[in-house]
């Protein structure tokens, strides 16, 4: 293996494979940057760019995209509370405030340096423990998933400020949009009125698009203070975050612990990777208070974790040729066009390509701080613009990007309805992140557990053995209970002060 | 409003739409319907604890807090909210009637001085800039097809 | 002398296989693929394999458009309402274009809609087990299932794919009941058969290849008329069974306008896709990536649709 290992390294410094990491590391900044692309959508696209290339250049430079703009989401969730991928939406609660208080320097610092270690982190585990880790991950079934998915919901209760029960609803919203559309086992359309646009349900992305550009314009429009905009350009502090970010090393790791499990866990995503790591430094912090106001810890856990998820979702793909999440969906697309099969024989058979592709991974993760502050240190300035443009701007991007997910003009009009939807949650003060949550839950438990349930013939008593039978749901179940206990009891101190 | 009665609209939104999904979900068979019918019941629950507990809080305040604050008109509050949606439903419509280009550069400078309130050459510069930014990027160099329009303006550059 | 040397030097010129392009000058543009699934999924590889070594055959660039949505729906009915010049054609997938007909209401095309232009892809189904699964052959399944009917999981993409009306095909023939397990594609059946979730897995052959020549699942059967190229040692299921399961859930792909290509245009279309399939480069391509090509020109085509939809039609109503 070593030998392979050697292999790959030499091929990942050939001057080919550092050009195409630079090219996809600053393309895949820019992409992951601008509200209306996803890094799904950014390799997806460019994966035609890359048929003249080696598989190993193409691949690299696509690995590239993904990871930066993983990364950079969080630029426009900072400076704009718009998350600018999915995987930025954990990142708007604490990122926003800091550069609401004139820390947004300081903020993207801390963000590209936990980001980078992350991706660092899981991509050495995909170096060193792939198969073993696909493995194990094979142990994993339906009601894994499920219970993995209701952990998930346990924690949106933790992420409410003020009435917990808003907060519930809110999440509970999201569970029922998220179920719009056909039921995974029977087949049977539910909620889309007829409609064949509804018929895939509401994707993520269009909601997160709408949820927060929407609601964000309109009350750019409502401030008035010039006084914000100066506060929040500021860019200082960037470069000194590192030691404070490697000074977190407990933080930093469970983090990243987290985002590469979820990462390995097919359909999970980074957006709940993110979340759960927020939520367990929440409860590791001395400060939780500070949580939602601007906490460093939060961000940190949140960073780190979702980038952490790229190296995870890469080792089913590479090791067992199965695609995860979208954006490695995607990417098997790429490594099939360039002739390549994924699994174990393209560590076998091509040993330099896999290898050289993993160490590319490394390099992009290095490569994105230098380019990633450069870049959002002119991008700070934007918030000076005025505001009809940045405005104007906003919402062309929004609607474009709403439409270019599945060229249907019907895109944008979901986007709108949702964004609507999330305006009225500001208005009633109603926190938009558990909504998020659910949205990204509730297709996932619903399909899992009706899996589970299928598996065993209906016969619930039969599951409720496995989930305490189990090896991995033993541990989720009693997650789930610790933290609906950990919700319950902050909800008992907080009731006194809540009004 | 005070938080209080923004409470209870909200609870009673809520209540509405868990009662009306809640109904919704009994046209469908027993399997695809059971999870949905079941949030959809929880969340009605909710909304109604939500109403319960915001009814008692208002009986409880409203002893010693008269409602002094001023109340701005509603226009003022929730009209840039108005601008910003009639403005991206109109841009959508007008797309499918005279194709992306068009559509955009109005939009572009339209809302630009919606918001601004006053005309700046600036505007009709951005404008510009910004629908062929957006046009080379998303329907060039990431090849996505344009939006199809009555007057198909786009697609003789289609091929550029 | 030297005029009329020219003269058939020009008639003889005018004899040559036109790849190049016709007398009005068509195609003078790129040709649109319409693609009704996301990229990167099997549909898309196809197209934009094809995209990659079709230009010298077909006189000018091919583009592919993704317009996913709907499991086909979406970008099945825009190619049936796009323009019939030649500049729009598409790839269609059945069973799926019948079965979404079939299933749902208010469907806005037909197969009346479509021209066949040529066949490009079988994908036929596979029946397998985990390779350290108890099951040595079809029988030893087969028996367990008629033991202990609706007891055995065995899993597929689902719910209303290919996959899940070869297994009511599969049941209804040999009357069997299997408990069928919806995956979302093949990818994550095969992860679940990997992970003896299940009992047995119908996957489609082009993504069960890859875990079958790593020795982890084992093949029992492969659901069509003969025995697969990739796998000769892997019997029908006429042959293991013993009995005629038509092969309903076989993915097949081909290059479709809409109705009303002009006769010319069509025809040139119909060249350049012939000439592609004997392509040595595009073999090579696709046979690395499993893609067993079976060109078929529009009459075989259109015939083999036809045959498709009538026995689509047959069992539908057995998937539940």
């Amino acid at each position: 293996m070593f030998e392979a290992m050697s292999l790959g390294l030499a091929t990942a410094f050939q001057p080919a494979m550092l050009l195409a990491v630079l090219v996809g590391v600053t393309a895949g900044v820019f992409i992951g940057m601008l509200p209306g692309l996803t890094s799904t959508m950014g390799v997806a696209l460019l994966i035609p760019v890359t048929f003249s290339f080696p598989p190993a250049v193409g691949l690299s430079l696509l690995g590239g995209i993904y990871l930066a703009s993983t990364f950079s989401g969080s630029i426009s969730a900072i400076l704009l509370n718009i998350p600018g991928t999915p995987s930025a939406v954990a990142t708007c609660q604490d990122g926003f405030p800091m550069t609401q208080q004139g820390k947004a320097g300081r903020a993207i610092g801390l963000s590209v340096y936990a980001s980078s270690l992350g991706g660092i982190f899981s991509t050495l585990v995909l170096l060193f423990m792939a198969p073993a880790l696909s493995e194990l991950s094979l142990m994993l079934g339906a009601p894994e998933y499920f219970l993995l998915a209701l952990f998930g919901v346990t924690i949106i209760a933790s992420l409410s400020e003020g009435d917990m029960l808003k907060s519930m609803m809110g999440g509970v919203l999201g569970l029922i949009i998220s179920l719009v559309g056909m039921h995974p086992m029977t087949g049977e359309m539910r909620l889309t009125f007829g409609l064949p646009a509804l018929y895939d349900g509401i994707p993520l992305v269009i909601s997160l698009i709408g949820l927060y550009s929407i609601p964000e314009v309109i009350s750019m429009l409502n401030a008035d203070g010039k006084a914000e905009q100066e506060t929040r350009s500021s860019f200082t502090g960037a470069l000194s975050s590192l030691r404070d970010v490697v000074a977190q090393k407990v933080n930093l790791i469970r983090s990243s612990i987290i985002g590469t499990i979820v990462g390995i866990v097919p359909g999970a995503g980074s957006s709940i990777a993110s979340f759960i790591a927020y939520d367990s430094a929440k409860r590791a912090s001395r400060q939780p208070q500070m949580f939602g106001k601007g906490s460093e810890e939060g961000l940190i856990a949140a960073e780190s974790a979702n980038n952490a998820v790229t190296g995870g979702s890469l080792v089913p793909l590479l090791t067992l040729g199965v695609p995860g999440n979208p954006v490695t969906a995607v990417l098997m697309g790429g490594l099939i066009i360039h002739g390549l099969a994924p699994g174990p024989a393209l560590f076998e058979n091509t040993p330099d390509i896999a290898y050289g592709f993993i160490f590319s991974l490394v390099l992009s993760n290095l490569i994105f701080i230098p380019i990633g502050l450069l870049v959002a240190k002119y991008c700070v300035k934007v918030i000076l613009l005025p505001r009809e443009i940045l405005a104007t701007t906003i919402l062309a991007l929004a609607i474009i990007g709403a439409f270019a997910l599945r060229g249907q003009v019907g895109d944008v009009l979901m986007m709108l309805g949702i964004g609507i939807v999330g305006y009225l949650f500001t208005v009633f003060s109603v926190s938009r992140a558990p909504m998020v949550l659910g949205l990204v839950l509730g297709a996932m438990a619903e399909s899992n557990l009706s899996r589970a349930l299928m598996l065993v013939r209906g016969d619930t008593g039969e599951l409720i053995l496995q989930f305490l039978t189990r090896p991995f749901s033993i541990g989720l179940v009693l997650l789930c209970l610790l933290s609906i206990y950990l919700g319950f009891r902050k909800g008992k101190v907080a009731k006194p002060t809540a009004q | 409003m005070t938080s209080t009665r923004k409470n209870l609209v909200l609870s009673s939104a809520f209540l509405v739409l868990g009662l009306a999904i809640t109904w919704e979900t009994f046209d469908y068979g027993a399997k695809s319907a059971v999870f949905l019918r079941g949030l959809a019941v929880a969340l009605s629950l909710m909304a109604l604890s939500y109403l319960a507990i915001n009814l008692l809080r208002r009986q409880h305040h409203n002893s010693d807090q008269p409602d002094t604050s001023s109340r701005p008109s509603w226009l003022a509050n929730h009209g840039n909210a108005l601008l910003i949606f009639g403005v991206v439903g109109g841009y959508v419509a007008l797309m499918q009637i005279v194709g992306f280009l068009l559509s955009t550069m109005l939009f572009g400078y339209l809302t630009q001085l919606a918001i601004a309130r006053r005309h700046r050459l600036l505007h009709v510069v951005y404008t510009v800039l910004m629908s062929a930014a957006i046009y080379l990027i998303f329907f060039k160099l990431l090849g996505i097809a344009a939006p199809e329009s009555l007057l198909s303006l786009d697609q003789t550059l289609k091929f550029l | 002398m030297k005029m009329k040397l020219l003269v058939s030097a020009l008639a003889a010129a005018t004899l040559l296989p036109t790849t190049a392009a016709l007398a009005d000058g068509y195609p003078e543009k790129p040709i649109t693929m319409v693609v009704a699934y996301s990229p990167g999924g099997g549909n898309d590889t196809v197209s934009r394999l094809m995209a990659k070594h079709i230009e010298p055959y077909l006189g000018t660039r091919m583009v592919v458009e993704n317009h996913p949505g709907a499991g086909g729906q979406v970008g099945f009915t825009r190619l049936a309402r796009a323009d019939a010049d030649g500049y729009t054609i598409g790839l269609l997938s059945s069973p799926s274009l019948f079965m979404i007909e079939m299933l749902r209401d208010g469907v806005a095309y037909s197969l009346d809609d479509f021209q066949a232009v040529a066949n490009i892809q079988s994908d036929p189904i596979l029946l397998a087990v985990n390779a350290s699964s108890d099951y040595a052959d079809l029988a030893a399944l087969t028996d367990n299932i008629a033991a202990n009917p609706g007891y055995v999981n065995v899993g597929g993409d689902g719910p209303q794919s290919n996959v899940h009306l070869q297994a009511a095909a599969f049941e209804s023939v040999l009357e069997l009941d299997t408990n069928f397990i919806s995956y979302s594609g093949s990818g994550p059946t095969a992860t679940a058969l990997l992970g003896d979730e299940v009992d047995a897995a119908l996957l489609s052959t082009s993504s069960a290849l890859q875990f079958i020549e790593a020795g982890r699942i084992r093949p029992l059967a492969v659901f069509d008329s003969a025995r697969h190229p990739a796998l000769p040692d892997v019997p029908t299921l006429a042959e293991a069974a013993g009995a005629e399961v038509p092969s309903v859930g076989t993915a097949v792909r081909g290059v479709a306008g809409p109705a009303g290509i002009p006769q010319e245009r069509l025809a040139h279309l119909e060249s350049a896709f012939e000439q592609l399939l004997q392509d040595d480069e595009f073999q090579a391509a696709a046979a690395n990536l499993g893609i067993v090509t079976h060109y078929l020109d529009s009459n075989d085509f259109t015939e083999m649709l036809d045959a498709s939809r009538e026995a689509t039609a047959q069992y539908i109503d057995f998937m539940q």
